[in-house]
């Protein structure tokens, strides 16, 4: 279903992570099911409530090194990451009682020890 | 090498299925192509469009994708291609700055990904993904938040497998992360399950994630690598396009499984499994319009059954039974709705017409 969303943008380079931009869109979002262990956003209340909770899409260590598969190449690999840099996106709904967007290291495991490190919080813009 | 090696023209909506705020958007930009090479670039986008159509499940879902060509110049023709690599040691001057020799690797062609994201996002601001062509005839590509490919024969089977990562959560399917017989450190899969739902650690028939696609008949698992210090040689015992428990899987000989011998999250050359299809369809679906078929005018047969036609959720009220009819319909036979909205059909007693 069409509905206001927010699109932030960000930047990542090694653990340091920064937002880009921060975007009003009417669009409909991709269903987003129950985020399993890893990085994960979270819209919030000021105070802390979760509205939405969403997966983003796995930063890994290495990259994804395809061939046409001659000459003896494997037709895939991967290859380590010189740098653990990149970007990546973040689509949201716009709610009003929305504060901010948390993005959050969550390293999974039993509830009662896991261990969730808020790594960036970021004010929702009430334009842009 | 920068923005200031080029200029965005414009957008053109290739593809039009409707209102992009009910579509699923997918923006293509070009690098790499002079000003005098945007019909090159237009029909290089076009034939994307087309294989993307082709691709099975998105021939199923078309009608809920737009897609976008936004034009984008550049100084000079081509992408990096470092000696260091083995390449030429060519430099272009191009507006996302394509290059090849990536973390070492020849074939691994990036672009900034920054620029790409914000020229997708001033041209077309409800964009879900973004594809770049890069003009090169150099095999080549790579995926993230951005999916890349050159004009090397079948590159651009690596956007679409990229797009199975970045837009469709799909995991790899592959056994071996730096090549069959190069690995070794790759024998057991940790015992951690996966979240993706196109492989597993888990062997259980009754709890398997895609327990719903496969046949009674399947043996689970269907396949085991018997030395797990290398990639499994075996052929597929079973029919092709079988889905049961593969092992062999998410980088590791052993331990992990996938649910069909072949799929473009294994091999890019090869379809997409049915269970990777069903998610892609599970993702797109939502934005894919129906038509509400005219269910006055269906035949005695299909009124007695569910009808599920183009996803359509029929809802039965009134009167019931083997000589029941529909008297009328909402919405209207012949509108067009979202995939999955509720026909409500008012129904009467009576000798079917």
């Amino acid at each position: 279903m069409t509905e206001p969303a927010v699109r932030l943008v960000f930047e990542y380079d090694g653990d340091e992570v920064r937002m880009l931009s921060q975007q009003r869109v009417e669009l409909t979002i991709p269903s987003a099911g129950e985020p399993a262990a890893g990085w994960r956003a979270e819209l919030r209340t000021a105070e802390g409530g979760v509205l939405d909770r969403r997966g983003l899409p796995w930063i890994p260590l290495d990259a994804e090194v395809f061939a046409p598969g001659v000459d003896g190449e494997p037709s895939v690999r991967r290859v380590p990451a010189e740098r653990r840099t990149g970007v990546f996106t973040v689509l949201v709904p716009d709610l009003p009682e929305a504060d901010h967007l948390a993005l959050v290291d969550d390293a999974g495991g039993p509830p009662e020890t896991r261990q969730v490190r808020e790594i960036l919080r970021v004010p929702l813009r009430a334009e842009s | 090498m920068t923005t200031a090696d080029g200029q965005v023209l414009g957008v053109t909506r290739v593809v039009d299925h409707g209102p992009p705020a009910e579509r699923w958007n997918l923006v293509i930009l070009g690098d790499g192509y002079r000003a005098n090479q945007m019909t090159q670039y237009a029909q290089d986008a076009a034939r994307l469009c087309v294989r993307l159509e082709a691709t099975r499940p998105f021939d199923s879902v078309w009608a809920g994708l737009n897609l976008y060509r936004v034009d984008v110049t550049s100084t000079d023709s081509g992408a990096d291609d470092p000696a260091a690599c083995g390449g030429p040691g060519t430099t272009a001057r191009t507006y996302f700055d394509a290059s090849f020799c990536n973390n070492g690797a020849r074939r691994l062609l990036l672009v900034n990904q920054a620029t790409a994201l914000s020229v997708a996002a001033q041209r077309v601001p409800q964009f879900h993904a973004v594809v770049v062509i890069v003009n090169s005839q150099v095999y080549g590509g790579s995926g993230g938040a951005v999916a890349t490919y050159s004009l090397a024969t079948g590159a651009e089977l690596i956007a679409l497998h990229e797009l199975g990562h970045s837009a469709f959560g799909l995991a790899d399917e592959y056994e071996s992360y730096l090549g069959c017989g190069i690995d070794t450190d790759r024998d057991h899969h940790p015992a951690a399950e996966p979240a993706e739902p196109n492989v597993t650690v888990n062997t259980d028939r009754a709890t398997l994630k895609w327990r719903s696609l496969v046949a009674q008949a399947t043996p689970i698992p269907t396949t085991r690598n018997a030395d797990c210090t290398r990639c499994d040689p075996q052929p597929d015992p079973l029919p092709a396009a079988t889905v049961g428990l593969y092992e062999g899987a998410h980088y590791y000989h052993c331990g992990a499984f996938r649910p069909q011998f072949d799929c473009r999250m294994r091999a890019i050359d090869k379809e997409f499994c049915a269970v990777c299809a069903q998610q892609i369809r599970r993702v797109l679906l939502p934005f894919t319009p129906a038509i509400v078929p005219d269910v006055r005018e269906m035949r005695r047969s299909a009124a007695h059954q569910r009808v599920v036609a183009a996803g359509l959720v029929p809802r039965y009220t009134g009167a019931t039974g083997p000589s029941a009819w529909v008297r009328s319909q909402s919405p209207a036979g012949g509108r067009t709705v979202r995939y999955g909205s509720e026909v409500t059909m008012q129904l009467r007693s009576g000798p079917i017409p």
